[in-house]
């Protein structure tokens, strides 16, 4: 019963985890349509955020609403600079966001050396609740992902910005023709597809190793959410992170990582043979 | 990483391909005109594959103004140095300044991707090689040059960097620190151009070719001698085996699994995860769930932080199972932080913490001359300095350059370096000692055991 | 409110579709552009919203040149075009299509209804799901209630019931009258006439006629040109 407790709390924190990761990419590429390959760079230089914050000395938790404000700088500034002249030609933007990485791993490097370095857990050990000791930094891990993810999605869903999205996902210059400045409102997505990629990048940090090369663990993961949870509706994220979460806990539960592995990449490929294939962005 | 960072960079194969390929788009849109200095990034290392001449001696000609200019006539005049002694230990008279044609040393690196992060080391002890070779008169009375080729820890850029070492730079031998991918691929291009590969990084074992010498530590030599003692010191009884998915923790497994056995202890877990795993709850379970008293964790890099980190938060840290680590380095020690890995054994072929007047020497002027903060010496970079030495005495011993008859003279070859004493074994690997180093409350490694002079469980006969 | 097209050319990729196309629309008139299929109406119309970017000549509105503006600009400086196809987001609901053109929740109903019973009380429904004719009519009542200035219609009435063509034909004259300017793309002829103040007459990218409505000799060369 323990076991099972615990197992289905590895689970939940893995969908968290998962979720917070995808949902930049989420926005950017399933709804935006741009394939966005420095995504996994965003999260690792969230990461950083919460490294330089740990540095100086200051409260871990600062660095989830910096590493969003950074990030979302940055966002804009990569959209003003690159997505915005390329966005409608998916090879280049292949080509470009690819190159993007690269770049931002140069830098990382160039500014943070290639050395692995960590962010304490800000809040170490282990919880008792549900009659299981469950380590609390992934209890705070959950509750602060599904903020963001739910308080994401909403406003992707129910607010006018989402449908201002939505439009132009569906036809930019039918959305231009109602008076729409789609340019200011792709900036402000992208921005926020970084944003949140930074708040994972800060969350994730204390769980791992903050180094150049981060970004490119992220990446495949981010993708394959995506990829599952289908592009065009933002909650696809969720559905996505929930399937491979689950598929994942239960295939190490009952045979091995290297098996999960291979069971969530078959997944996604299962999924994508019963779906249309491209986000409508990426043709648009 | 080595053996490590290949599969990684397998798994990655894709984007570092597509690096490569984006190189000088990529250098121009950073604006990033580095200048080569020893920690370089990407950009310009593996702008070594086609620079590399210009990027390694650089730092050299300031430390060595000695080297000659390439006119010959004088080499005939020039005094054979004793061909036996190792270059490093100090000769009673001065020996004659090497001249004439320089012997090329090309050092096939990784200084950019996963593994980048090994690579400065390697290029601060580039200097060194050149200085004390030629300090202690050079090859057959040549001074050496080194050429360093970086293969961004990937197997295709491995193979080029090894054709650019060997067709563009003409080196007499190459000297590698690199996965075994990349070995798999560079090596039949040694093999064809009879070039003298020694591959001094750590690694599964098992290689075996006439133009190769394998110089890195083998599990059977960090593993023999130190799992009894392991299980002595602890007395713990049962292992939890936790490794990434590929060769080297599997093969690594299969020793320690033997020598467990024949040390009255059972191993209760094996487990594999794929390379860039970030998340290890449900692995952590397994591992409580075992009882294992004692964890080997053959983890690489980033998986490594990550599963220590995690692990300490679900009750399964150093402190509740104690760790023997084949791997862990002083990087990935350093970002795990001394509360998670105080207590940690780790056992290798090197450390900079080595007591001997020799090697205290040789890290106090590494510190000096790279800085106090400089990336630390450590096992691979220490393992490439003793292949460099080892070359020099053999070919100075044979009185040549020639693949044959350096590889000849390199059977037997045996000498005292900052690592220790080592010799070549008639497996072409190395007969060396194995440390092990505790982590420490402040999160120093202290050598709390050494074996001297441990044997390799290899065999070859390349013939 | 003046809108001015001087010598505009267009097309796509390296086919030019309108050679050199220059007339002007006023407040408090309606002028109809008649021409047989092909003949680039609707390329004329892309190209003055600017969802299709000029390749010579210039636009102008109210004096200011808009010709290297975004749509979204244009709209914002009071032009307001209807598309003859694709001129709706068929995936979603009637409201979030009049949320997009700015019209707040509290104005839906009021704005559907004085539309007649093909769209009072649709409004939660999915655009997609309405007929060719609603949604021709959801569009040009988008277009007319809103604030624009300048309204420039493709097809406005194709494939709508008389009598809604009939209601059409009314929203469109009372928009003129309330002075406002509308460039009317319009095949059928007897609402042509019934609405414009002048004729523009378009035959492969150039025009070849124009003139008062109050004109009949013109009313029958366009009848002519029409036919043949």
């Amino acid at each position: 019963m323990d076991a099972l407790t615990l197992e289905l709390l590895n689970g939940v924190s893995l969908f968290a985890i998962l979720a917070i990761v995808a949902l930049g990419l989420g926005i950017v590429f399933g709804l935006m349509g741009v394939i966005n390959l420095a995504h996994g760079e965003f999260v690792m230089l969230g990461a950083y955020v919460a490294y330089v914050v740990h540095t100086v000395g200051l409260n871990h938790w600062l660095s989830v609403p910096l590493a969003a404000v950074v990030l979302f700088v940055l966002g804009v500034v990569i959209e003003v600079g690159l997505i915005r002249r390329i966005h409608r030609q998916p090879e280049l933007t292949i080509l470009a966001t690819f190159g993007l990485s690269v770049c931002l791993r140069q830098i990382a490097e160039l500014v943070f050396s290639k050395d692995f370095q960590s962010v304490p857990n800000p809040v170490p050990g282990a919880t008792r609740a549900f009659g299981v000791l469950f380590p609390t930094y992934r209890y705070l891990l959950i509750a602060i992902a599904a903020v963001i993810v739910a308080a994401t999605l909403l406003a992707f869903t129910r607010s006018r910005f989402g449908l201002v999205v939505r439009a132009i996902v569906a036809d930019r210059d039918l959305a231009e023709s109602a008076g729409i400045r789609t340019g200011m409102t792709n900036l402000c997505a992208f921005g926020v597809g970084a944003a949140t990629a930074g708040i994972a990048g800060a969350l994730v940090a204390p769980l791992g190793a903050v180094e150049p090369q981060a970004g490119l663990a992220y990446l495949p993961g981010a993708f394959l959410v995506v990829i599952v949870g289908g592009y065009n509706r933002l909650w696809g994220v969720a559905v996505g992170a929930l399937a491979v979460a689950a598929v994942q806990t239960g295939v190490i539960h009952f045979y091995d990582a290297v098996w999960a592995q291979i069971a969530s990449l078959a997944l996604a490929v299962l999924v994508l043979q019963f779906r249309r294939p491209t986000p409508a962005g990426a043709v648009a | 990483m080595r053996t490590i960072q290949d599969s990684r960079s397998r798994s990655r194969l894709w984007f570092v391909a597509a690096l490569v390929a984006l190189l000088a788009l990529v250098a121009a849109a950073c604006g990033e005109d580095d200048d080569g200095t020893p920690d370089a990034p990407a950009a310009t290392d593996t702008g070594a594959e086609s620079t590399d001449s210009e990027e390694a001696p650089e730092p050299e000609t300031t430390e060595a103004p000695e080297v000659p200019e390439p006119d010959e006539p004088e080499t005939t005049e020039a005094p054979e140095p004793e061909t036996t002694e190792a270059p490093d230990e100090p000769e009673p008279q001065e020996p004659a300044e090497p001249s004439g044609e320089p012997v090329r040393i090309g050092i096939l690196f990784s200084n950019s991707g996963p593994a980048g992060l090994f690579g400065p080391p390697t290029s601060n002890i580039a200097e060194f090689i050149e200085e004390d070779i030629n300090a202690a008169g050079g090859i057959n009375g040549r001074p050496v040059e080194t050429y360093l080729a970086d293969d961004a820890t990937d197997p295709a850029v491995g193979r080029q960097a090894m054709e650019q070492l060997i067709d563009s730079d003409n080196v007499d031998v190459v000297l590698g620190t690199h996965s075994s991918a990349t070995r798999q691929a560079a090596k039949p291009l040694a093999e064809d151009a009879n070039v003298l590969y020694i591959y001094a990084a750590l690694y599964e074992g098992g290689e075996c070719s006439s133009v190769m010498f394998n110089t890195g530590e083998v599990p059977s030599q960090q593993l023999a001698p130190v799992i009894p003692w392991m299980m002595e010191q602890t007395g713990g009884q049962t292992w939890f085996l936790l490794g990434n998915d590929y060769v080297w923790p599997r093969r690594s497994f299969e020793w320690a699994r033997q020598y467990i056995e024949a040390a009255g202890g059972e191993v209760v877990g094996e487990e594999y995860v794929p390379l860039g795993t970030q998340d290890f709850s449900s692995v952590a379970q397994i591992i409580a769930g075992s009882g294992a008293d004692l964890i080997f964790p053959a983890l690489v890099g980033g998986d490594a932080i990550a599963f220590e980190t995690q692990a300490v938060d679900f009750g399964i840290g150093q402190d509740a199972i104690p760790r023997l680590a084949n791997i862990y380095e002083e990087n990935v020690l350093g970002a795990m932080g001394p509360a998670v890995t105080a207590g940690m054994r780790v056992t290798l072929g090197y450390f900079k913490e080595v007591d001997s007047a020799l090697n205290n020497a040789f890290v106090g002027r590494y510190f000096e001359r790279f800085g106090a903060d400089a990336p630390p010496h450590m096992t691979f970079s220490s393992h490439i300095y003793d292949a460099a030495l080892l070359y020099a005495a053999a070919a100075n011993a044979a009185g040549t350059t020639d693949t044959a008859a350096v590889a000849a003279a390199m059977e037997g070859l045996s000498m005292t370096t900052p690592t220790g004493d080592i010799s070549i074994t008639g497996s072409r690997h190395l007969a060396q000692p194995i440390y092990v180093a505790e982590i420490q409350a402040d999160g120093s490694q202290l050598i709390v055991q050494s074996f001297a002079s441990v044997e390799p469980d290899e065999t070859c006969d390349p013939a | 409110m003046r809108l001015e097209a001087t010598d505009l050319r267009s097309g796509y990729g390296t086919v030019p579709v309108l050679h050199g196309v220059s007339l002007t629309v006023s407040s408090g008139e309606i002028v109809a552009l008649v021409g047989r299929n092909g003949a680039g109406k609707t390329t004329l119309v892309r190209t003055v919203l600017g969802v299709l970017r000029s390749t010579g000549g210039a636009l102008h509105l109210d004096g200011v040149d808009i010709t290297r503006m975004p749509p979204s600009r244009r709209v914002r400086a009071g032009l307001r075009a209807t598309f003859q196809e694709r001129a709706l987001f068929g995936a979603l609901t009637v409201s979030d299509n009049l949320r997009l053109s700015g019209f707040g929740s509290e104005s839906h109903d009021r704005m559907l209804d004085a539309f007649g019973p093909a769209l009072s009380g649709r409004g939660s429904q999915r655009t997609g799901t309405l007929s060719g004719g609603e949604q021709k009519m959801l569009a040009a009542a988008i277009a007319l209630s809103t604030d624009a200035s300048l309204l420039v219609m493709d097809e406005p009435t194709e494939g709508l019931q008389p009598s809604n063509v009939a209601l059409l034909g009314d929203h469109i004259e009372s928009a003129r009258d309330a002075g406002r300017g509308v460039l009317l793309i319009e095949q059928h002829l007897e609402l042509a006439k019934r609405l414009a103040d002048r004729f523009i007459v378009l035959e492969k990218g150039e025009i070849v006629d124009s003139g008062p409505a109050s004109d009949p000799d013109l009313a029958a060369r366009v009848a002519r040109r029409l036919l043949i």
